[in-house]
């Protein structure tokens, strides 16, 4: 081949040369040296970072998720503590509300008698008063009936004191 | 050889026989051996190690800017980086057990790209068409070589998996890494007794004889392995790229892309099979295969 009297200086068949797999040696280390260096490394801290972030990620998730279940049973202990307290409030200011009712009835009722009786006084009161004034009427009433019929004028206390005992007695009868 | 044969074609002209001048490009001249462009203190300097160069600068340039200022959440190449470096992570872990996953990571991802940064090189344009002309050949179109003169070149870049000195130097790494494992995982005594025992003599030395030879020849299977593939690819595109210009290389392109990560990952798997296998003792190995059974 014409091109290969450029300079190959294989000795070994197949153009193995010794010092060409030398410098594929050398090249390939560097290659791996610089790698090795500046990008593994780099790469690894990175996923690691990544790993771990994802992993805390899901940690704090799962904690996060036992927090809301542990609030969610709070919340509802307080609900059900409040709705408790809400009844029982419910209850007594109805139980307060009867005691107040029942005080305010046994009042007016008190009340209502006291007028009643006020009312019954002043009844028996005026109805004397007006018993006593119809007496006199009728009293006044027999005794100038009684002149008309007899003619002759009846005057005098004694007079009206017999009247006044007849209609004592007819008032007693019933008349 | 992209470009050359895009050119020909653009310009209406067949590979064909024109006249008596004859072929209009001839296939080109298929060797094993490396081209030397120059010596730097006498070390030679191919075109296959400038291609193994620009693979690792390729490399280099895939993951630095991509793990230089990384965030938590990622994007852009960091983001590619990530993604392949977590599938390559989990298959290390899976391969050789948490423990030694991570470490062996590094140098199987390492591997990894590298052989495929040097693999896909295969397909770029320029790459074993762009070149120093040999003496004594014209260039009779322009910058271009055409007729007798088409493959009389020099290029200055090729596979560097298509030559050998590239395969067996990543085999003899990827044997030599196995050994440093397997003496500091299992200690110096035990990781001879693989190789020399006396227990069950006679035929526990000749397992360890064959042991070591299994050692030996791993890496003429690593490299031989690669360096066939890549180099049966690269002439498939260079004889279909001269027999049909431009098309007849791009219908194989994407096969080429596949054989090149295929291959790449094979290589990467076993060196990681192989240390895993090199931290593990024989009585581990026997224990877990009983459990397996």
């Amino acid at each position: 081949m014409p091109y290969l009297t450029l300079g190959a200086t294989s000795t070994l068949p197949l153009g193995i040369n010794p010092l060409l797999l030398l410098a594929q040696i050398i090249n390939f280390g560097i290659l791996f040296y610089v790698l090795q260096r500046f990008a593994f490394p780099a790469l690894f801290k990175t996923l690691d970072e990544r790993a771990a972030t994802i992993r805390k990620g899901v940690e704090d998730a799962a904690s996060a998720k036992l927090e809301l279940e542990r609030a969610e049973q709070q919340r509802e202990a307080i609900i059900n503590d409040a709705r408790q307290k809400g009844l029982q409030a419910i209850n007594e200011a109805s139980a307060a509300a009867d005691r107040v009712r029942a005080q305010m009835e046994a009042e007016a009722r008190v009340h209502a008698d006291e007028i009643i009786q006020q009312a019954q006084q002043r009844i028996h009161q005026e109805e004397a008063a007006t018993r006593l004034a119809l007496r006199q009427q009728v009293a006044d009433l027999a005794i100038n009936a009684a002149s008309t019929v007899v003619g002759e004028s009846l005057d005098g206390t004694r007079q009206r004191r017999i009247v006044e005992e007849f209609i004592v007695q007819a008032e007693k009868s019933g008349v | 050889m992209f470009w050359t044969h895009l050119f020909s074609v653009t310009q209406g002209q067949l590979p064909l026989t024109v006249g008596a001048a004859g072929p209009l490009w001839q296939l080109p001249n298929f060797d094993v051996n490396p081209d030397i462009l120059f010596n730097i203190l006498g070390f030679p300097v191919s075109n296959t190690l400038i291609s193994a160069v620009l693979a690792s600068v390729l490399t280099m340039l895939i993951f630095i800017p991509a793990t230089r200022k990384m965030t938590i959440v990622p994007k852009g190449m960091q983001n590619l980086v990530e993604w392949v470096a977590m599938l390559l992570i989990d298959f290390c872990e899976e391969v050789a057990g948490k423990q030694w996953g991570r470490k062996f990571f590094p140098l199987v991802t390492t591997i990894f790209f590298y052989v495929l940064m040097g693999n896909w090189m295969e397909i770029l344009p320029g790459v074993e068409s762009f070149g120093t002309p040999l003496p004594g050949a014209h260039a009779t179109g322009g910058i271009f070589l055409f007729g007798v003169n088409s493959n009389q070149i020099t290029p200055w870049l090729r596979p560097p998996a298509t030559d050998v000195n590239f395969t067996i130097s990543l085999a003899i790494i990827s044997v030599v890494v196995t050994q440093i494992y397997g003496f500091r995982a299992l200690g110096a005594g035990v990781h001879i007794g693989k190789y020399i025992t006396f227990r069950e003599f006679p035929l526990g030395l000749i397992v360890g004889i064959f042991e070591m030879i299994t050692e030996l020849a791993r890496i003429i299977s690593f490299s031989f392995r690669l360096f066939g593939n890549l180099f049966a690819g690269d002439v498939l595109l260079l004889v279909m790229g001269t027999l049909v210009p431009a098309l007849g290389a791009t219908v194989f392109y994407p096969l080429e892309l596949f054989v090149g990560f295929i291959q790449a990952f094979v290589f990467a798997a076993l060196t990681l099979v192989f240390l895993s296998l090199a931290v593990t003792g024989h009585d581990e190995e026997h224990a877990t295969a009983e459990a397996h059974h």
